[in-house]
């Protein structure tokens, strides 16, 4: 339970930096705010009580409900944005470990998960009833399958791009596994704090994805060796359009 | 010599008029030979030559060939280098040839030595025998002998050996010889071989266009006059088709096409480009080739294009124009005119496909796609009920196309009926039925009833055709049936209706199309626009003017009551469901839209009208007789409309097309067609038509008599305006043309003229055409399909995508696409490009499209693996065969209507469902796919499901209606599929067995080459494209190689009877005695580890899930239902069946799981859930 706390914890605060050494790159910290008014809060999810027996209820007792498509918090930070860098030149690190998504009271956490290509994702069933993992992917592989308790199932991801997860069994629950083929990435906290380390110094523009809002890119910001660049960059609310077959 | 003057001539004269006559004589003598010897063939023959020449030519100038040609010149030089070396090795060269010619001279010295010995031995040994036997072996002489013979062995023994040194010196010498020529040996095999690609070409290139004086001379005199006959080079081609006569003056006589002479390489490939008469054959996979199913010296040429193929001149041939254009310009550059007294002129090219017609009667459908016009003509024939006025004797369908009559006046009134039968179209412009009243000779200006026929004034058309549809109307009303209907029992809640009528699938056959094209191309409401299949069932506007509820509600529940052949079939709707459709009929605006202009109302008919309609229709009768009934049993108006209507029915032949009481067995009015086309065009009345037509168009006199020449001439004019043939005649009224006005397009009149056209009495040989019962059962099958309309709601092929790949390659795949970036739902298949401009035009250019395979592809994938395509312009899409329904389902649970945004679904809930859901509520809740259902599904199962239809997809709102089969209907279906899937497994089995081992079609070929099988890249190519002659002569050889690779394949679905080993005693009796928890085990391991029920019914027990979305077929079913290899498949990997479907896959082969339960790896344990499953009614399951 520890090592799969740390390495969320690892995976939400930017684990993708290269080897190089710390003098000589710089970073990037700050946060992605909501920009203008706040929406209002999503209802719940809609769990069918008989669906989900067999999932882990929470310390009080009662199942976590909450809708985490859009979570902002107290201080208008987006949680959930995954930001990337290309950096020319620069090596991508690939963990040796699986990247990790667990199944935990019927919810997929965390709700995103960033990897680069050539990482292995593993599917972590921690609850007391199946799950099947349902991938939509469109370049690697989709995968189907049933996942039992306290088991895995393990996938090598090699394609870059954005994928769906999904359970048929449970069909509130829904993630997303972002495969970037970018050198540097984070993933923004509760709060919209992030952190960007290991990058050579100059002029970079970040790019940014969120399920529910548009992709984007930031400003340039521009980074020194051996200090930290601080950026607050703010997202208004694009919602994703559709082709032209909407009525 | 002088004129003696004792002769009464005069000599010289005479000798000039001699010499003169001599030279005339001389001159026609070889003018005669000229003029027979030039043929207009040999000249387009010549110039063929010169084509093939020049072709040849630039051949040779190709880059390949060029290539070899610098090839051959390098090797004639090394070739030339190694003789030379060889010749300055000449010294040691004739050394050595001495050498070897003295080891021959030892050799054969040493060989006849021993021969001498040899013969000496034989007579030492029998002198020695001999002795033996008479005087002992002890003897001295005996002895002395052997002594001797044994020196005489000893000494035949060192002479053998002599000849085999010899020998072996001899070889040895020749050996270094050989060595020593090696080199030019060598370099002279490659130098021959190395030209072996373009020798061909260089042979031919000599032979047409030789470059030597000999040769040029041989080739004039070859076809010089009077010295063609030994071998020339210009030749007529004959082709006689065995067993194809052709009918002259009641005689039989074999056919002889000799097309080919001027038409030289019509079964060659490589012409395509080329100028008439120089062109390849279109189609020569289809036609003409050896390999083709119509091979040129089987069927010749005039068979199918007609014509006469005995004529060697472009006149004579009666070559057919494919429009005035053309005709002007054949009689500008050739004096072209239609030859007159041949009966079977060309067809038209536009009406080649007719000649289909002849042989392929029993495979119409599967000759469907190769034919389109004509099979479009077959399928309006059969639409428009052609068949049941004009008998075709073959045709396969027998039903009248119109509805019952014999209980119309429950379903509507007489104002309806009188409105109705004046002009069908005025209230429905897409109906079958045909105008048949008020056409043009029987216009208001036409005198139908002269006063002179004694009725005191002129009758006209309109009053005529008023009073015969008043008589038609009275009379068809008095036969029907007209208890009234009971009440609607329920009240009917018009919203819950609007949804019934579209969710139950109403809207697959029927369609509510506006009337008028610029409305239609407004519309945006997917239930009223028009696709091919909607159109099955009338257009639905306006009917609540026509019918009365109680009708119309007995008519949804059951409408086999009221037409027992009608093609609507039966949803097994609840009496609510039905009240509900009806309340919606009658409250919406929609049902009461009638064109505009049109209202219902009795026709008024003249009484004096009626009387000499009668006298006409009961002309046998005495007029005084006549006027005797009008007096009594018809003083009434309508005993004389019912008198009159039951003879204009006759006359007319409404009967053919509805039953009407009492008239069911009357005859058709109509000509027979069976031979239609075998007519010689003398015995069609074209009337005064070709005057008339002239005169319009503005025809010379000779156009119009051409017109007459012509028999398709007169079938178009007939479809087109049927009683045109009437105009300028004077005819009484029984003698007037009656063929009814069906107001067809020119594409329709084409297609239908297309298919009249066939209907020739050739019988050709069925040893030429046998279909195999298979392709009949498919045949029967297809038909069965068209008409019961499943492609409405079905997908019965998948669409195909035609794409380039990163390397250039061209694909063409059966696939489908995926979501674009920040699009929700897939792009459409129909249209796909201006869905694509449509998209770039908001969301900015599409770099890359995402196709996902729909079958296994060598090269590409397995089924679900995914394509990325970045040459999005390149991308052709033809959207999946059927399954019209799906859409318009998918959308109304998505966006419902404009009363509300949710759906009831089948437990009574309302539910929203959102775009995010779209690919779920298309695969759940639209009707399902059947692509390769016949691998899938067992057929009896299938039949009997078609009989009697149930929920077997509990969640499904939309039904399958219960169809009535006439005999052998249903069994045609089911054995449609399971035949496709037969015929689809050789090549289903290519192309795993390739992408499973990840091969190239070459590399297959290589492989099978060495396990001893006759391969190539093609046949394994045709193979997997499923080409019939390639699977014939190489399937077997692949599935040897499969076995040797140890690929496993299901094998294909058995023709006759399905074996279920899961249920046979031999497999579960051993197993129940090893292990008797074997079910309970199982069931445990089902239910505990993935847990199937939370999502499948079991025996009747709901899932889990309460939702409907989730829903999954009840488990039970599937012992009789499914096949068990295809089962086994599903439970491994089942998105390698259905990409994106909701089952997982829950005993992954890399991965073992709930080994607690069932202690296995996972192929075994499906082996252990299908054993289960298969025997779900003997297991005693514990819940």
């Amino acid at each position: 339970m520890i090592f799969y706390s740390v390495l969320l914890a690892a995976a939400a605060f930017g684990a993708g930096s290269p080897e190089v050494k710390s003098d000589e790159v710089g970073s990037i910290s700050g946060h992605i705010l909501w920009d203008g008014e706040r929406p209002a809060a999503k209802p719940d999810l809609v769990m069918d009580e008989k669906a989900a027996t067999g999932c882990k209820h929470g310390a009080d007792g009662g199942l976590n409900k909450k809708d985490d498509t859009l979570l902002i918090g107290d201080n208008g930070g987006i949680k959930n944005v995954v930001l990337t860098i290309e950096v020319a030149g620069a090596e991508r690190k690939v963990p040796a470990e699986p990247v990790a998504i667990d199944q935990q009271g019927c919810r997929f956490e965390p709700h995103v998960v960033v990897l680069p290509v050539g990482a292995t994702l593993r599917f972590h069933n921690n609850d007391d009833t199946n799950h099947n993992i349902h991938t939509f992917a469109k370049k690697n592989q989709s995968i189907n399958k049933n996942v039992a308790q306290a088991s895995n199932a393990d996938q090598l991801l090699d394609k870059a791009e954005v994928i769906d997860v999904k359970c048929d069994i449970h069909p509130w629950m829904k993630g997303y596994v972002v495969v970037t083929d970018a050198t540097h990435w984070a993933i923004t906290g509760a709060d919209g704090s992030f952190k960007i380390e290991g990058l050579p110094p100059g002029e970079y523009e970040i790019s940014w994805w969120h399920e529910e809002l548009n992709k984007g890119k930031t400003e340039k910001v521009k980074v020194e060796a051996g200090k930290d660049t601080p950026l607050e960059h703010k997202i208004s609310a694009e919602k994703k359009g559709g082709g032209g077959r909407r009525r | 010599m002088a004129d003696r003057g004792d002769t009464h001539y005069h000599v010289r004269s005479l000798n000039l008029w001699f010499a003169l006559s001599s030279l005339l004589l001389l001159v026609s003598a070889l003018w005669m030979v000229l003029d027979d010897w030039k043929r207009p063939w040999k000249d387009y023959q010549r110039r063929f030559r010169t084509i093939e020449a020049a072709r040849a030519e630039a051949q040779l100038e190709s880059p390949e060939a060029l290539a070899v040609v610098a090839e051959e010149t390098r090797l004639a030089g090394d070739l030339d280098k190694a003789r030379e070396m060889l010749a300055s090795r000449r010294g040691e060269l004739d050394e050595a040839n001495a050498e070897l010619r003295d080891a021959k001279g030892r050799l054969f010295v040493a060989t006849e030595a021993e021969k001498k010995a040899k013969q000496v031995n034989n007579w030492q040994r029998f002198l020695t025998e001999e002795h033996r036997l008479q005087h002992g072996a002890t003897d001295p002489g005996t002895v002395a002998l052997e002594t001797e013979l044994r020196q005489i062995e000893d000494d035949l023994a060192a002479r053998s050996g002599a000849k085999q040194d010899a020998e072996a010196a001899v070889r040895a010498q020749e050996k270094h010889i050989a060595e020593m020529e090696a080199d030019v040996t060598r370099v002279e095999t490659e130098h021959k071989n190395a030209a072996k690609s373009i020798e061909l070409v260089r042979t031919k290139l000599a032979a047409l266009a030789p470059s030597d004086l000999p040769t040029k001379v041989a080739n004039v005199i070859r076809d010089f006059p009077g010295m063609d006959f030994i071998g020339p080079n210009l030749k007529v081609a004959k082709v006689l088709p065995p067993d194809l006569t052709f009918e002259l003056n009641f005689t039989d006589k074999p056919r002889i096409d000799m097309c080919q002479t001027c038409h030289v390489p019509i079964d060659r490939e490589g012409f395509s480009n080329d100028p008439q008469p120089f062109r390849s054959h279109p189609r020569l996979d289809l036609f003409l080739t050896a390999k083709s199913p119509h091979p040129l010296s089987q069927f010749g040429c005039t068979i199918c294009h007609r014509g006469a193929g005995e004529a060697l001149e472009f006149q004579r041939v009666d070559h057919r124009p494919p429009d005035e254009e053309a005709a002007e310009r054949w009689h500008a550059e050739h004096g072209w005119h239609k030859q007159h007294y041949w009966d079977y002129p060309m067809l038209k090219a536009r009406y080649v496909e007719a000649s289909c017609v002849q042989c392929h009667k029993s495979s119409m459908e599967l000759i469907a796609n190769d034919a389109p016009k004509m099979a479009e003509g077959y399928r309006l024939f059969e639409r428009y009920g052609c068949y049941a006025c004009h008998k075709v004797e073959w045709f396969p369908t027998k039903r009248r196309p119109g509805p019952s009559l014999a209980a119309v006046a429950q379903k509507t009134n007489a104002e309806f009926v009188q409105t109705w039968v004046s002009n069908p179209r005025a209230f429905r412009p897409t109906t079958w039925m045909p105008k048949i009243f008020h056409l043009e000779n029987y216009g208001p200006d036409v005198t139908v009833a002269a006063s002179h026929y004694g009725t005191g004034r002129d009758m006209k058309g309109d009053e005529w055709s008023d009073a015969a549809v008043a008589a038609v109307s009275t009379f068809v009303l008095s036969r029907s049936a007209s208890e009234p209907l009971p009440p609607v029992p329920v009240d009917g809640d018009a919203t819950r209706g609007r949804e019934v009528f579209r969710l139950v699938g109403c809207l697959a056959c029927h369609n509510m199309a506006p009337f008028t094209d610029e409305a239609r191309d407004a519309e945006t409401d997917l239930a009223n626009q028009r696709r091919v299949t909607n159109e099955h069932g009338p257009n639905l506007r306006g009917v609540a003017t026509k019918v009365t509820p109680e009708w119309l509600f007995a008519w949804i529940k059951d409408p086999q009551a009221y037409w027992k052949e009608t093609r609507m079939p039966n949803l097994r709707l609840s009496d609510q469901d039905a009240a509900d459709i009806v309340a919606y009929v009658f409250e919406d605006p929609l049902f009461k839209d009638v064109p505009t202009g049109w209202s219902p109302g009795e026709v008024a008919y003249k009484r004096d009208v009626l009387e000499e309609q009668a006298r006409w229709f009961f002309n046998r009768e005495l007029r005084s007789e006549l006027d005797r009934r009008f007096q009594n049993e018809w003083k009434d108006d309508k005993a004389l409309l019912v008198a009159l209507g039951e003879k204009w029915v006759l006359a007319q032949g409404c009967h053919s097309c509805h039953e009407i009481p009492g008239l069911q067995d009357a005859q058709p009015i109509g000509t027979e067609l069976t031979n239609w086309a075998s007519k010689t065009v003398d015995k069609l009345d074209f009337g005064f038509m070709p005057e008339i037509l002239a005169e319009e168009h503005g025809w010379s006199h000779e156009q119009a008599l051409a017109f007459k020449e012509y028999r398709e001439n007169f079938l178009e004019q007939k479809l087109r305006e049927p009683r045109s043939f009437d105009r300028r005649k004077v005819k009484n009224p029984t003698e007037r043309l009656r063929m009814p006005w069906f107001n067809f397009t020119e594409a329709q009149i084409e297609a239908i003229s297309c298919f009249v056209a066939g209907m020739v009495d050739d019988e050709v040989q069925h040893a030429r055409m046998v279909p195999s019962p298979e392709q009949t059962a498919m045949d029967h099958g297809l038909r069965v399909i068209r008409q019961k309309n499943c492609v409405a709601c079905h997908v019965l092929e998948p669409g195909v995508i035609d794409f380039k790949d990163d390397e250039g390659a061209q694909h063409s795949v059966h696939g489908q696409f995926l979501v674009f970036d920040g699009d929700v739902l897939p792009p459409p298949m129909k249209g796909f490009q201006e869905y694509v401009a449509k998209y770039e035009e908001s969301e900015g250019d599409l770099e890359e499209v995402v196709v996902q395979l729909l079958e296994p592809e060598p090269g590409l994938g397995r089924t679900g693996d995914t394509v990325v395509v970045s040459d999005v312009d390149g991308i052709k899409a033809r959207p999946p065969w059927g399954g019209d329904l799906v859409e318009p389902i998918a959308e109304y649970y998505l966006y419902g209507d404009d009363h509300h945004e949710d759906v009831e679904d089948v437990d009574g809930q309302r539910r929203g469902y959102t775009e995010e859901q779209y690919d779920k509520v298309r695969w759940t809740f639209a009707p399902p796919v059947l692509v390769g259902e016949g691998d899938k599904i067992q057929r009896d199962w299938f039949y009997r499901f078609l009989l009697d239809p149930f929920p077997l997809r509990q969640q499904l709102r939309v039904r399958m209606p219960t169809f009535h089969w006439a005999e052998g209907e249903a069994a045609a279906v089911a054995d449609y599929f399971a035949g496709r899937a037969r015929l689809d497994w050789p090549a289903r089995y290519a192309r795993r067995l390739l992408v499973a081992k990840e091969q190239t079609p070459e590399q297959v070929a290589q492989e099978m080459v060495k396990l001893g099988v006759r391969a190539t890249p093609a046949l394994v190519r045709g193979i997997v494209a499923g080409r019939a002659l390639e699977i014939s002569t190489g399937s077997e050889g692949l599935q040897r190689y499969g076995r040797e690779v140890g690929f496993e394949s299901s094998p294909a679905v058995d023709p006759a009877y399905e074996a279920i080993p899961q249920r046979a005693p031999s497999t579960l009796d051993p197993l129940l005695a090893l292990h008797p928890e074997f079910f309970s085990t199982v069931h445990d391991l089902v239910v505990k580890g993935p847990n199937c029920v939370q999502c499948h019914f079991l025996q009747g027990a709901p899932p889990s899930q309460t939702t409907p979305i989730a829903w999954a077929p009840d488990l039970a079913h599937a012992r009789d239902r499914l096949r068990p290899d295809w089962v086994r498949e599903w439970l491994t990997d089942p998105a390698r069946i259905y990409p994106g479907t909701s089952m997982p896959a829950n005993f992954p082969l890399d991965q073992e799981q709930w080994q607690d339960l069932l202690p296995a790896p996972s192929a075994q344990q499906i082996e252990a859930v299908l054993t289960w499953l298969y025997n779900l009614d003997r297991a005693t399951v514990r819940n």
